[in-house]
């Protein structure tokens, strides 16, 4: 089966890659080949990533007898004995390091190629050699094992070649203490090492631990080293001692014993020495964390308080759409919850981890609600939860979470009490069917069993004193009717029923209770309401009130409640084409003649003097030459047919060179030429060879500027299809949509808009017992590489399929390949899927739709497409005025991003500084962090959400050319590293390790209106994964995919920026077939059986550790190396479509602050498990306070801007206007933004509790405001107040 | 231009040792026949030639003062004349005014020509000139040396400062908007200006202070703190007490005078006052139980309740209910008349900035600090960062006059510096080691309060931490 599977994919897969091979022979492309390699394992998307011929093949042969970590470092072996072709010590080197990295982490992420700047040898003062290591800022995407180990890696080779050990002077050891703690100041560390430890690593490590420069401060005490090339901060270096030396001390230890190596014995000392701090919110037992509503955003409501009653309880199960960070709600739920929880959309949670994406599953419980006519009832219909939503007075209950145990594994949680649950009665009941009434359950549980929990209360809610009250009551007031037990409507009694959570009406002022038996029984009375003799040995004191009511009942109850799990709303989801800012058709430049949209048409009519032809424009772009007739051009297809190629020069020596560095001068090569384009003929030339006519065509964008090394120039033609279809392109040449994705491991044909028979004939032929396919309602099990998009996406895509199909046929004049007309022709045609901020794709099929703004597929699928590390919800930390902050990366972002202000880079992509104060200080590099935004922004680890800021599209911090030529190359020649210099010469901007922080951060970032920020490139959410990004700017759940031709055809390494981190989020590497083994080990930890035994049950009632039971769960890992890992799979609960609740977020509907806020809080009201005024009093204190004083502070220390060139200026030029451009200069931050949610702040205060000293905080932040931008000013002076 | 090297060989010549300031003085004036007129000048018991010797450059002391109060006399920052920030075009003044106040100093000293000049026509080009201009980004090039660009009203341009030259260290210390003169030579192409030396507006070598021609004693503290749970109350009662039977006239306080509410996060779990009214109430009663004969000066810092960007307006009515009659509230920076000797009293939050901008700088030294602003002519000379700034049509925060003291606080680290006559205080604190001091490892120096004789600028610290 899976045989035939993987053939069928492979089949399309080469069918597609010959009909691109074909289109890029004509030469129309930057190259002539497909520039997508195509990796099966991971040795191939090593070899693949490094472009290191054969090396896949040693690596298959190491790992069969070695672990990984182990193969990293022997494959040294391999390459002192030069078995790779290298020539140098330094080669040799080079590529041990950078292989031994790739495998550690994968050979998905970008830290081999780009994080390592630089590998070289110094000189100690005895004379001897020693081996330095660069380190720049995508190092931290690699994760601090794999940053500690390719140390370890560097010195096992060293010690091979004979190279000495590091001797460090004393100055130096003394400068890697201040700039480790000036970087932690910058961007926080996860791990500040002590000045000792610090000590101990840098005098002791053998290999020199050296780093570009990545941050704009320089240290201020041990400046200008002979042999620190920078006085600025190292930001690489800072992570690999701190974050991996010192915190992953152990691991190294553990290799080094295993590799019996010498001169690492110092590591005891700082093992023994490291005081290990346990993360502050370790659980003992479990009580309420309350981390995930320590920082709330106005507009993203609580819905349940910490291990408050009410609360969403803990089910354990995985539905078919949940694990691997996803858990289940009943769409009741969602509803009821105000539409804020639409299907993907992220909850905060407060256990087992920190957040989850959350999907629809209806066989669990909903809400139980009281509906303003005093009626309470429980909701476990979406279908009542939208009749009866109107008339919801308070959320008594938010209902079930449903949660798995590889959830509680994979977040190393203690396993928490659940409430009673079908699944487990039926484990203990003897093999008894389920009660179908009362009567019944109550006969099951007098046999001896416990009663069945359809028919249990809450008992373990409420006190024992209250449940003596209420037998009192009812056995004082009650009647039992043929309507069942009717009370009277008395405030006391009824709120000790709706703890219970017992369904009840009220009519005519009286409660009725059809389902009462139980309830008298668990009372001690009898069907006369008289109290019976198992009162007089009740047990008094002591016990609990379910005790009490099991003993009065005189049969067994288990708790019903269970642990109460807080969550609250997190990021919404999100789908949606990927766009730059402002989005480009092609990658053509148009420069400044383009006008603010870069628009084609606009640059045909623009005459740089009067009376001169209009449409011709001058840019700089790539020198090539014809091979065939030497002509030069910039075009990729010379007028005689040839494709060009290339052409490098040294711009000092001005003599081309076929390298990339000069042998005269030594100084890095250019590929560039300023020429002049008739844009007004080319494009009506283009237009004709398509056959349109002007009119046809609506407006075609460029790029302002090409920023890549070849700067090579996309043809004309593309963009002008891509306008028709409506399609943006991205750096790389394709086009691509956003999704937030979701696990799936079984479909039902009826949910994803799909026939049986379509399925089928993709090789669906059984559902998951074994009988033929036939019915739209079976259950089917999804295969890893099979996908379902949403809806929108579809519609997306049918544009691509016809845009590619024009693309061959007009341009390439090739036959049609997708034909597609229909939603349904989209079936089965295949797709790549890519990671944020990774550079492996992942080669999936189109199997089906979703009407939620999501996509689904096999967890295994997407975690082939993750990094290992994870930052989940990044934490940064910021500088406010005097003190350090923790902020989830996320929020950051949200509240930092400076709308007000957003630059341009050269490619179009948007950025900003952060706006507030106090992150600004460092913002600036935020960022841009994925890396970068980390980096600018002080953050915990990325910032960017420095703001950032969160997010970003890989725009990385800026390096120095040398490494940027690196990183395109991946090709890893050792030419390469040459560049260094000379790009540093011509260009100032990249000298002395400018940080880069500033573009990059800011430039991912993407904001909403109304403060809703995305990033635009994925980030700046957390990513499960991402702890190894720098920033946090990359949103890890969140993936694109483009159609297979796109990127065979479209995508070129050439076009990618010549800044580090440009080849991140480009598909460097093509995976073809998943191995379970290779991807991220998050997905292993999927539980995959139909049900959980009792041991686990009453395990958890002991709160027992995951791991302990790890043999009685049915687990991925448990099925490694078998036929079973890829196939065979169950859930222990159904769904009747995983499609069902709300398909958009109420928080994305509602446009402004002020109707998001009115929402959440009337919710927060509502909810039986929510305080209300403590929710406000945390949007105050977490969010509108913080902005308000953070865009005041930034106020008075803000950028300006210009309004035509948009340079930015950090204070105003004395010339009082553009000193480029000589335009007006306009400020970047605004009396509007710092005023922004000044008058909802002071309603908050009015309206709830909220203490006196945030209230008195708000009152001085106003008389602040006031005393900055004077008394409220004048209202608009209208005529009529002048006559 | 005369080279230092060749006019420290004179003097080496002479077998005299020659002060710093001398040569730059004589570097300035180009003049080679000074060197020999100073080396003819000086006596047979010489052994450095101070500034003292210049002919030109004996002490003058300012001696003219029109006191229309003998006492107490607020010059610059009186309550209400700080102003809201009305449009863009604020900014262009602030920052013009700042360049035409400290370029006129430094202009007294070097014939400057318009940047454009140099930048748009080819005369100039390989000739020695003079720019005067604002710091703007600057950075090292990979060789070592620093490149600065240099703006003024007319355009921009890119000045080099080779790392060779022997007041290198001077160009270390360039910091972002600083107003400085640069002579230097224009490159071939015209592109970028070799610094050969750096004219900043300083305080005259010659400057002397006013003294008071009366008998009187000023007390100068800052940052009390009031509120926090790390006030230290028994310290402050010591000082109390001394006052009253202190010989003194005067008691200024430079800011942050209680702990406020907001101003960091998790503020409230080190409040012992979380009522920021109730803070200022308790301030002010200290006030009132000091001596009625003194006069008090009390100016806001970054912890007091109005806006944090500089200048700081003066605390307003409403929270200075309880201070006493004799007690005066101004705006922060604020020059103060003490029987004709000025005071310049301003918090110090530009000195987080300095400290990271220059090299070599430290909390621990906070005198370092006031001579940098001093040189520079500005209490807050980097824009942008730590230190907000509200713009207006005139820069304030430029030192002009002269004051005979600066007090600032701020850092909590005392620190005393005479610098060319003025005499520089930083008044420590009266607050003890927060928990994030002791997180950033920075010791505070609290309570100590610094007594200047006004009729000899003489100064006395008074130590109250213990009984």
């Amino acid at each position: 089966m899976m045989a035939a599977y993987h053939k069928r994919l492979q089949d399309g897969l080469y069918e597609a890659i010959s009909v691109a091979e074909q289109a890029r022979a004509l030469g129309i492309d930057p190259k002539t080949r497909v520039e997508i390699p195509i990796a099966n394992d991971l040795a191939d998307r090593v070899e693949a990533l490094l472009g290191i011929t054969g090396v896949a093949a040693r690596i298959r042969e190491l790992e069969q007898t070695m672990s990984r970590e182990e193969a990293s470092l022997r494959i040294g072996d391999d390459f002192v004995a030069k078995r790779f072709g290298e020539t140098t010590r330094e080669e040799i080197l080079d590529h041990a390091i950078r292989t031994g990295m790739a495998l550690l982490t994968e050979g998905v992420v970008a830290a081999p190629t780009e994080g390592i700047g630089n590998i070289c040898l110094g000189r100690n003062d005895d004379g001897t050699d020693y081996l330095k290591i660069y380190y720049a800022g995508p190092i931290r995407s690699a994760g601090g094992t794999a940053q500690a180990l390719s140390v370890l890696v560097g010195d096992y080779v060293r010690q091979q070649l004979g190279i000495g050990r590091f001797i460090p002077r004393p100055e130096e050891v003394e400068r890697y203490i201040e700039e480790i703690k000036q970087y932690n100041s910058i961007m926080s560390l996860q791990y500040l090492p002590s000045e000792k430890e610090i000590r101990t690593i840098v005098s002791n490590c053998p290999v020199c631990i050296d780093g570009e420069a990545t941050e704009q401060e320089e240290v201020s005490g041990y400046r200008n080293l002979e042999r620190v090339e920078t006085n600025v901060v190292r930001g690489g270096m800072a992570l690999v001692v701190a974050e991996g030396m010192a915190l992953k001390a152990p691991k190294i230890q553990k290799n080094v014993r295993k590799m019996k190596m010498e001169g690492w014995e110092w590591l005891d000392e700082l093992i023994s020495g490291t005081v290990k701090t346990g993360d502050d919110d370790d659980e003992i037992g479990v009580k309420p964390k309350d981390k995930y509503i320590r920082d709330l955003i106005g507009g993203r409501p609580v819905f349940s308080y910490p291990m408050r009653k009410g609360g969403f309880r803990l089910r354990y199960g995985r539905a078919r759409n949940t694990g691997f960070a996803a858990a289940g709600l009943h769409p009741a739920t969602m509803h009821l919850l105000g539409d804020f929880l639409a299907v993907g959309t992220q909850m905060k949670v407060e256990r087992p981890g920190k957040a989850a994406g959350i999907v629809p599953v209806d066989t669990i419980e909903g809400p139980t609600v009281r509906l303003v006519n005093g009626d309470v009832l429980r909701v476990d219909d979406l279908a009542l939860a939208h009749q009866i939503s109107g008339s919801v007075e308070r959320i008594l209950d938010v209902g079930e979470m449903l949660v798995s145990y590889g959830e509680f594994l994979e977040n190393n949680h203690l396993l928490v009490p659940c409430g009673y649950c079908d699944e487990w009665w039926q484990l203990e009941s003897n093999g008894a069917s389920r009660p179908t009434d009362e009567t019944e359950a109550i006969l099951l549980a007098l046999d001896g069993g416990y009663l069945h929990p359809e028919y249990t209360q809450m008992w373990d809610d409420i006190t024992p004193e209250q449940l003596i009250t209420l037998s009192d009551w009812v056995s004082r007031t009650g009647a039992v009717t043929r309507a069942g037990l009717v009370l009277p409507c008395e405030a006391e009694g009824k709120a000790i029923l709706e703890e219970l959570l017992v369904p009840h009406t009220v009519r005519d002022d009286r409660i009725i209770i059809s389902r009462h038996l139980v309830l008298i029984a668990a009372l001690g009375l009898d069907l006369h309401l008289q109290r019976r003799g198992v009162w007089a040995d009740a047990p008094t004191d002591g016990h609990n009130a379910l005790s009490l009511a099991c003993h009065l009942a005189g049969f067994a109850m288990r708790q019903k409640g269970g642990t109460r799990i807080g969550g609250r709303m997190g990021r919404p989801g999100k789908s949606k084409a990927r766009e730059m800012k402002p989005p480009p058709h092609a990658l053509f430049p148009v420069g400044e003649a383009g006008g603010a949209r870069r628009s084609f048409q606009e640059a045909s009519t623009y005459a740089p003097e009067r009376n001169r032809d209009g449409g011709v424009i001058t840019a700089e772009v790539g020198e090539r030459r014809c091979p065939a007739c030497k002509t030069i051009t910039y075009k990729n297809r010379c007028t005689c047919g040839a494709h060009t190629e290339p052409v490098f020069r040294c711009p000092k020596c001005n003599i081309e060179i076929n390298a990339d560095r000069c042998p005269r001068c030594d100084g890095g090569t250019v590929c560039t030429q300023t020429v002049s384009i008739n844009v007004k003929n080319d494009y009506a030339t283009v237009l004709e060879e398509l056959g349109l006519r002007t009119g046809m065509v609506p407006l075609v964008k460029g790029v302002k500027g090409l920023i890549s090394r070849e700067r090579v120039v996309e043809d004309l033609a593309k963009g002008v299809l891509r306008a028709r279809h409506s399609l943006y392109v991205f750096k790389d040449g394709t086009v691509r949509y956003d999704m937030i994705d979701l696990p799936l491991t079984h479909i039902r044909t009826d949910e994803c808009g799909v026939t049986p028979e379509q399925l089928v004939a993709l090789g669906y032929t059984q559902d998951v017992y074994g009988v033929p396919l036939t019915d739209p309602t079976q259950v089917v099990e999804l295969r890893p590489q099979d996908i379902l998009v949403s809806e929108k996406c579809a519609v997306w895509l049918l544009e691509v399929t016809a845009f590619i199909d024009d693309l061959l046929e007009k341009v390439y004049h090739l036959p049609r390949f997708y034909n597609v007309t229909s939603r349904a022709d989209l079936i089965g045609h295949l797709v790549i899927g890519l990671a944020p901020h990774t550079s492996a794709g992942v080669l999936a099929r189109l199997v089906g739709f979703t009407k939620a703004n999501v996509g689904y597929a096999h967890p295994f699928f997407h975690a082939a497409k993750r990094r290992n590390c994870f930052y989940g919800d990044t934490v940064i930390e910021v500088y406010d005025y005097r003190s350090w902050t923790k902020v989830p990366i996320r929020q950051f972002v949200l509240e930092n991003f400076d709308l007000s202000n957003p630059g341009l880079d050269h490619f179009g992509t948007f950025y900003s500084d952060p706006k507030r104060s106090f992150l600004t200080r460092s913002v600036d590099t935020q960022g841009t962090m994925h890396l970068k935004k980390i980096t600018s922004v002080s953050v915990h680890r990325a910032p960017p959400a420095l703001i950032r800021f969160g997010t970003s599209r890989g725009k990385v911090v800026s390096v120095t050319p040398e490494h940027a030529m690196l990183i395109w190359d991946v090709d890893y020649l050792k030419k390469i590293r040459a560049d260094e210099v000379k790009i540093g010469d011509a260009v100032p901007v990249y000298e002395g390790g400018q940080v880069l922080a500033d573009r990059i951060t800011e430039l991912d970032i993407v904001p909403c209106p109304d403060d809703r920020v995305f990033c635009l490139t994925v980030a700046d959410d957390h990513t499960l994964v991402a702890d190894g990004i720098f920033t946090g700017q990359c949103d890890g759940d969140e993936d694109c995919v483009m159609m297979l031709l796109d990127g065979l055809i479209n995508f070129s390494r050439s076009f990618l920026p010549e800044t580090r981190g440009g080849s991140m989020d480009a598909p460097l590497v093509l995976t073809s077939r998943l191995d379970p083994a290779e991807i991220d080990k998050e997905s292993l930890n999927v539980d995959v059986g139909s049900s959980y035994p009792l041991e686990f049950y009453l395990a958890a009632q002991q709160y027992t550790h995951p791991k302990d039971l790890d043999a009685l769960i049915d687990r991925v890992e448990r099925r490694l190396g078998t036929p079973a890992q890829l196939e065979g799979f169950m859930f222990t609960h159904d769904t009747s479509n995983i499609s069902e609740g709300p398909l958009e977020s109420t928080y994305t509907i509602l446009e402004s602050m002020v109707d998001k806020l009115g929402a959440e809080l009337d919710l927060a009201e509502k909810i039986r498990a929510v305080d209300a005024d403590d929710v406000a009093e945390r949007v105050l204190k977490t969010h509108f306070m913080p902005d308000l004083m953070g865009n005041l502070s930034a106020f008075s220390k803000q950028k300006f801007r210009c309004t035509r060139c948009g340079s930015k200026y950090r204070r105003m030029p004395l010339a009082g206007r553009c000193i480029k451009c000589g335009n007006t200069i306009i400020p970047t931050v605004h009396e509007g933004s710092v005023k922004k949610y000044l008058e909802i702040s002071k309603g908050i205060c009015n309206k709830y509790a909220v203490s006196e000293y945030t209230r008195q905080r708000v009152e001085v932040l106003d008389m602040a405001i006031q005393s900055t931008f004077g008394a409220a000013k004048e209202q608009q002076l209208g005529l009529a107040d002048f006559m | 231009m005369l080279k230092a090297s060749e006019i420290l060989q004179r003097f080496i010549e002479t077998k005299l040792q020659v002060h710093p300031d001398v040569v730059r003085y004589l570097q300035e004036q180009n003049d080679p026949t000074l060197v020999d007129q100073v080396i003819r000048d000086a006596s047979d018991q010489t052994v450095v030639v101070s500034p003292a010797v210049i002919p030109k450059l004996r002490a003058e002391r300012d001696g003219t003062r029109f006191l229309t109060d003998p006492g107490l006399e607020v010059l610059a920052g009186i309550a209400g004349t700080s102003e809201a920030v009305t449009s863009v075009h604020d900014y262009v003044h602030y920052f013009r005014d700042r360049y035409n106040q400290l370029g006129g100093i430094v202009r007294a000293r070097a014939h400057a020509m318009p940047i454009e000049a140099l930048v748009k026509t080819t005369r100039y080009k390989q000739q020695e000139c003079t720019i005067i201009g604002m710091v703007g980004d600057s950075r090292t090039s990979t060789k070592g040396h620093k490149i600065v660009q240099v703006e003024d009203p007319t355009g921009t341009i890119a000045v080099l400062f080779n790392k060779n030259r022997p007041d290198f260290s001077e160009a270390e210390r360039l910091i972002p908007d600083e107003v400085i003169g640069v002579r230097g030579t224009l490159s071939p192409e015209g592109t970028l200006f070799f610094g050969n030396q750096l004219i900043r507006p300083d305080i005259p070598m010659n400057h002397a202070p006013f003294l008071s021609k009366t008998p009187g004693r000023a007390v100068l503290i800052s940052d009390v703190h009031v509120g926090s749970n790390t006030f230290l109350p028994e310290a402050w009662d010591r000082f109390a007490a001394w006052l009253k039977t202190a010989d003194v006239s005067y008691l200024l306080i430079a800011g942050d005078v209680v702990d406020g509410i907001g101003v960091y996060p998790g503020q409230e779990q080190e409040l012992v006052i979380q009522n920021i009214y109730e803070q200022y109430n308790a301030f002010g009663e200290m006030l009132a139980e000091l001596p009625k004969r003194l006069k008090i000066v009390v100016s806001p810092g970054n912890h007091d309740v109005v806006r944090g960007a500089e200048p700081q307006p003066a605390l307003p009515d409403k929270f200075t209910g309880s201070f006493p009659e004799n007690c005066t509230v101004v705006e922060n920076p604020a020059l103060i008349s003490l029987q004709g000797v000025r005071v310049l009293m301003y918090h110090g939050r530009s000195i987080d900035d300095m400290i990271s901008l220059i090299p070599g700088a430290t909390y621990e030294n906070p005198g370092q600090m006031m001579e940098e602003m001093l040189q520079r002519r500005h209490l807050a000379p980097s824009y942008g960062r730590r230190t907000p700034i509200a713009a207006s049509k005139l820069d304030r925060l430029v030192i002009n006059p002269i004051p005979e003291i600066l007090l600032t606080g701020h850092v909590h680290i005392m620190g005393i510096t005479r610098y060319r006559g003025v005499l520089g205080i930083n008044a420590g604190t009266w607050q003890g080691q927060t928990g994030f001091q002791k997180q950033m490892n920075i010791n505070p120096t609290p309570a100590r309060a610094v007594e200047v004789d006004l009729q000899t600028l003489e100064y006395q610290v008074r130590d109250f931490n213990e009984a």
